[in-house]
């Protein structure tokens, strides 16, 4: 395992990737924050305090990980994760989904979001889009896959990343 | 650091301290020490025999405390507030668990003990700083840390077990956190001398503290207090290590055996540091215990005083203790 700040490239592909969704993203999200990614089986992007690479090297070295995990990394394609896409629904809703309160919770149990529940979404999603999809109060509770345009050419959303994994997966404290 | 072997003191069994521990089921070893650790020990066993109150942590980072409330109470949650944390609400009533909602999930809030927010007020992080969380798992702490230094600073957590330190990379990233490097190591594998502003030290001790969610615990073995004191010593001797002259070390565990805490601290102060008064005195509107300064085995200072326990039975909480030291020079 690696843990390393991103080079200039892969920061820049990452910052392109917010920016495309929202001018100004990277300013609004990243402030002064440094890109660093985990090399491991796969690349993990992360999103770290500048002040982190200020840390003796020899700590840095044994680091297993460093910042906030945002997405992740293929090639030069960066693909959003569950955090990255809660910073990103903060200053764009270009890629939201907003359903209803009652979808979300069921949404954190791993369902599928049906046309009927979706309050707004973007017009140009379509099947096989990837998407972010947010409550009534436009907070991320994942990052979804639309299905087809049901009813009203409302998305049928399945789910890629939700929130309840963090329920599911680690088990409560 | 002298790191001769902390004994347990083995105390006599009368016949009160047979009859409390048949009536509540404990180890009479454990009665008999709790007996003559406390004034009130009757209290301190009912305490230790009764559900535990619940709380839950708002994160500053994600929300503000006022809003969260609003949000729980219309999912039918009743809410207090605490007066050593304002942070940290009372659970009253919990339509569903705590770790379950919305909000939790959104990384607003995150279910924990009160008397553990202790730990990281006593240490006071600020953003400026380079602070290590020397035993993070499952992160409670570590949070409360990255919410006092806003996110901001060197934050480094570090965890030796895989399975505590998924639950530990899991919480901050539900909260959002982004200051913070994980270690996975045993903490006296952190390298590097004098180079942490701040360490906190919640130890892994044998968790007489926890007893009230934790049957299991009302029967063990001395010895393990023993063997648990020989691994906080090292764990401190790594603590002293990383920690610069005239930097803060905040040492605490979630359990009552002075073995485990006053004696830890003792082997600091004789090497130098310096008993800080903590930030509080009281919970629930009960003063807090000061550390001990007599035990069987142990020769104690009485700087002592200056460390706390939190008491159930007497708090509103499980058991902690918490002390809060300089080290000696400047950086």
């Amino acid at each position: 395992m690696t843990v390393r700040r991103a080079t200039a490239t892969e920061a820049n592909t990452v910052f392109g990737f917010f920016e495309e969704m929202a001018a100004g993203a990277t300013q609004d999200i990243f402030g002064t924050s440094d890109i660093w990614v985990v090399e491991d089986d796969g690349m993990v992007v992360t999103m770290a305090s500048v002040d982190l690479a200020d840390l003796p090297e020899d700590v840095v070295a044994v680091a297993d990980h460093i910042g906030l995990r945002i997405g992740t990394m293929e090639g030069m394609d960066f693909h959003l994760d569950l955090q990255g896409a809660v910073l990103l629904a903060t200053v764009s809703r270009s890629m939201t989904v907003r359903v209803s309160e009652q979808a979300a919770r069921m949404w954190l149990y791993g369902k599928d979001i049906l046309g009927d529940s979706v309050l707004s979404w973007p017009k140009k999603v379509g099947p096989g889009d990837a998407c972010i999809v947010v409550n009534p109060r436009w907070e991320a509770i994942g990052i979804g896959e639309v299905l087809e345009k049901g009813k009203g050419q409302r998305p049928v959303i399945r789910p890629v990343h939700d929130l309840g994994t963090y329920l599911r997966d680690q088990g409560g404290d | 650091m002298s790191s001769s072997k902390i004994e347990a003191a083995r105390i006599p069994a009368g016949p009160k301290v047979r009859e409390w521990s048949r009536k509540h089921g404990f180890d009479e070893w454990m009665v008999a020490r709790f007996v003559r650790l406390l004034p009130e020990p009757q209290r301190l066993l009912e305490g230790l025999t009764t559900p535990p109150p619940k709380y839950i942590r708002v994160n500053p980072l994600r929300a503000d405390l006022d809003e969260v409330r609003k949000r729980l109470d219309a999912r039918g949650f009743k809410l207090g507030r605490t007066d050593l944390d304002p942070q940290v609400l009372r659970v009253r009533h919990a339509p569903i668990s705590p770790g379950a909602t919305q909000e939790h999930l959104l990384g607003m809030t995150t279910p924990q003990d009160l008397a553990s927010a202790a730990a990281p007020i006593a240490l006071a992080a600020g953003s400026a700083e380079t602070v290590v969380d020397m035993a993070a798992a499952p992160g409670i702490k570590t949070l409360h840390l990255a919410g006092d230094m806003e996110d901001d600073g060197r934050l480094v957590a570090v965890e030796p077990d895989p399975d505590r330190m998924r639950a530990l990379r899991f919480n901050l990233e539900r909260c959002g956190i982004s200051d913070t490097a994980l270690l996975q190591c045993p903490g006296q594998d952190v390298p590097g001398e004098a180079w942490a502003d701040k360490v906190l030290l919640d130890a892994p001790c044998t968790g007489e503290g926890t007893l009230p969610k934790d049957r299991k615990r009302r029967r063990g073995r001395i010895e393990e207090i023993t063997d648990r004191a020989s691994l906080q010593c090292d764990l401190l001797d790594a603590a002293d290590r990383i920690l610069r002259p005239g930097g803060t070390l905040v040492y605490a565990t979630c359990t009552l055996a002075p073995e485990e805490n006053e004696a830890q601290v003792q082997r600091l102060l004789d090497r130098g540091y310096v008993l800080q008064d903590l930030p509080f005195d009281s919970c629930g509107g009960a003063a807090l215990m000061p550390g001990v300064t007599q035990w069987p085995g142990l020769e104690l200072s009485d700087a002592l005083r200056k460390a706390k326990r939190f008491v159930p039975g007497i708090h509103p909480t499980l058991g902690f203790f918490v002390a809060k030291l300089r080290k000696e020079g400047s950086s």
